[in-house]
């Protein structure tokens, strides 16, 4: 089962000074258990893409299959697709408004109508699962660190169960411990629940170092689609779409084209220094 | 003279409760003693809560001191008639774009300082059409401003602040909400200001690579000062930077890791071409196996 988007294409303000064709024919198959990055400058059309993804935004023209239904059906449930697809929003904590952390939690089983005991089961295990410390569950929201705070708003999406979770940029404005803490916690989510990941990111190094696959959006079209090795192998092209390689791509090549026989399509510090060894290494023996 | 000086700086966020009663005392700047001297360009790091836009928002004036003191050019910032003046030394660029921008147009926007500060009409004119120049963002001058990118916005903030002819800007996270165009944009228009036009940066980020340019690197921790030294000795220490939850560049993290698995590298390496130059000096590619 997966996500199928067939020729969507999305524009806004039609008619107008401002009208946008902001998806072009974007046709895309996001299988179940995929930890997919999303990557694209601003405006490139990636967070249009993902609001069509849960049905927030409606294709202008265009199909989306969720589960092999067409979601544009009049007898498919959008309340329904909202459930399965979680979204978590840029700076998802502005969105906080209950009195405790797990009031808030349990905003979203609550409005999906399960009995108050499932609601309860489900905001203290979704609290788990993004780690916060339980001492923190009847504290107000707003006395959070800004990296718990995301945390609480991250597990208000998990409490509904979705099968396919959505995060757009959910590592702005945290230092870089915090980052990574969240990056882990989602990584896990995703091995341990087998739920499926899309990562919506401007951080190349965080895009490389967890997800299996990178799709990147350009003038509303998907640009680039495949591991990170084979995107990032095309960082010229990234860079001409106003977007880059991790740094350590660039050393590869750099050290390729100054005659070291290595190969150059390392995309985390792990792999380039496993890589540089392996050549260094030869040239000693 | 230092353009900021800050002894002994402490700083106590006091919750009260309804009647009034202190409720909690929290510490967010525990003792700083800092020097910065005209036309040095500064970079503050350090995690979330570590106290360091609470030590920038002491600059230029918008916080008083619990204890110590704050001088900016010399005015003790606990003096209430230089306010004025201290604020117009120390421009302040803050993270969100959009919440710095009050005009509909571009260059009212970055007009309204110089007019509230009294400027005459013809010289806020020239000073709008310069600090516009400076930033890149003349040919926007007529444009409505939310209409631009994160980075061109947070020019026209920078713009708003150059107008008033400060001696010294402080940013906090200018780029944490920007893209990676964007924050090259709004970096490099930092950079240029303080070379060309000699103006004193503080630089807030949790971006390392933002940072190897400085002239010095202040690293906080629990409110306190507790690395200091240029980018290269700072990033030297990769050990003690992420025990402060902060982080290397990636070439900085895989030279050490290179180091520690016996490659003799040079430590505080910071950019793709150091990393590059301390290759074909330890191990030239004409002695590696395969190539042959």
């Amino acid at each position: 089962m997966a996500i199928i988007l067939d020729k969507v294409n999305y524009s806004y303000s039609v008619g107008t000074a401002y009208e946008k064709h902001a998806l072009k024919d974007v046709s895309l198959v996001l299988n179940d258990g995929e930890f997919i990055g999303i990557i694209g400058h601003t405006g490139s059309g990636k967070s249009t893409l993902i609001q069509h993804l849960n049905g927030l935004e409606r294709a202008t023209s265009g199909t989306i299959y969720y589960n092999g239904r067409d979601i544009y059906d009049t007898d498919f449930k959008m309340k329904e697709l909202r459930g399965k697809v979680g979204l978590v929003f840029q700076y998802p904590e502005h969105q906080l408004f209950e009195t405790t952390v797990l009031e808030d939690v349990k905003f979203g089983p609550k409005n999906q109508g399960l009995p108050p005991l499932e609601v309860d089961l489900r905001a203290y295990e979704a609290l788990k699962q993004v780690g916060m410390p339980e001492e923190l569950y009847d504290a107000s929201p707003f006395e959070l660190s800004g990296g718990q705070k995301r945390r609480a708003a991250i597990a208000g999406v998990l409490a509904m169960k979705p099968e396919v979770l959505i995060l757009d940029e959910p590592t702005a404005g945290l230092d870089p411990r915090g980052r990574d803490e969240i990056l882990d916690q989602i990584a896990a989510l995703h091995k341990e629940q087998g739920i499926t990941v899309i990562l919506v990111s401007h951080s190349m190094e965080d895009v490389a170092n967890y997800v299996g696959r990178i799709i990147v959006m350009n003038h509303g079209q998907v640009a680039l689609d495949g591991m990170p090795k084979e995107v990032f192998s095309h960082y010229r092209e990234l860079e001409s779409m106003g977007l880059s390689a991790p740094q350590v791509t660039y050393v590869m090549n750099g050290l390729r084209q100054a005659g070291y026989p290595v190969e150059t399509s390392a995309t985390t510090v792990e792999e380039a220094k496993e890589e540089i060894l392996r050549v260094l290494g030869q040239g000693r023996e | 003279m230092n353009m900021i000086r800050t002894e002994n700086l402490v700083h106590e966020y006091i919750r009260r409760n309804e009647e009034g009663e202190v409720e909690s005392i929290s510490q967010a700047v525990g003792g700083v003693t800092l020097e910065v001297a005209k036309g040095d360009f500064v970079a503050i790091l350090g995690h979330n809560g570590s106290g360091k836009s609470t030590l920038a928002k002491h600059i230029n004036a918008l916080l008083e001191p619990t204890e110590g003191s704050v001088w900016v050019k010399g005015m003790d910032t606990a003096d209430e008639t230089k306010l004025w003046e201290i604020r117009q030394s120390a421009g302040m660029v803050f993270q969100n774009p959009d919440n710095q921008i009050i005009a509909s147009v571009v260059e009212e926007d970055v007009g309204f300082g110089p007019e509230n500060m009294g400027v005459p009409t013809e010289e806020i004119w020239r000073r709008v059409e310069e600090s516009l120049k400076a930033v890149g963002m003349l040919e926007y001058r007529s444009h409505s401003p939310n209409r631009l990118s994160g980075g061109q916005k947070q020019r026209v903030a920078i713009a708003g602040i150059m107008a008033m002819k400060p001696d010294c800007i402080v940013l906090d996270e200018p780029t944490a909400m920007l893209d990676p165009n964007g924050r090259k944009e709004v970096l490099r228009t930092v950079r240029e200001l303080n070379r060309q036009e000699g103006v004193t940066v503080l630089l807030i980020t949790h971006y390392m690579e933002e940072v190897i340019h400085a002239d010095r690197v202040i690293v906080m921790d629990d409110g306190k000062i507790v690395m200091q030294g240029t980018p290269r000795q700072i990033f030297s220490r990769v050990d003690e930077i992420k025990k402060y939850r902060l982080d290397v560049p990636q070439v900085t993290e895989l030279a050490y890791e290179l180091r520690r698995s016996g490659v003799n590298l040079p430590e505080g390496i910071l950019t793709v071409e150091e990393f590059l130059e301390a290759i074909k000096k330890e191990a030239p590619a004409y002695k590696t196996g395969t190539n042959r």
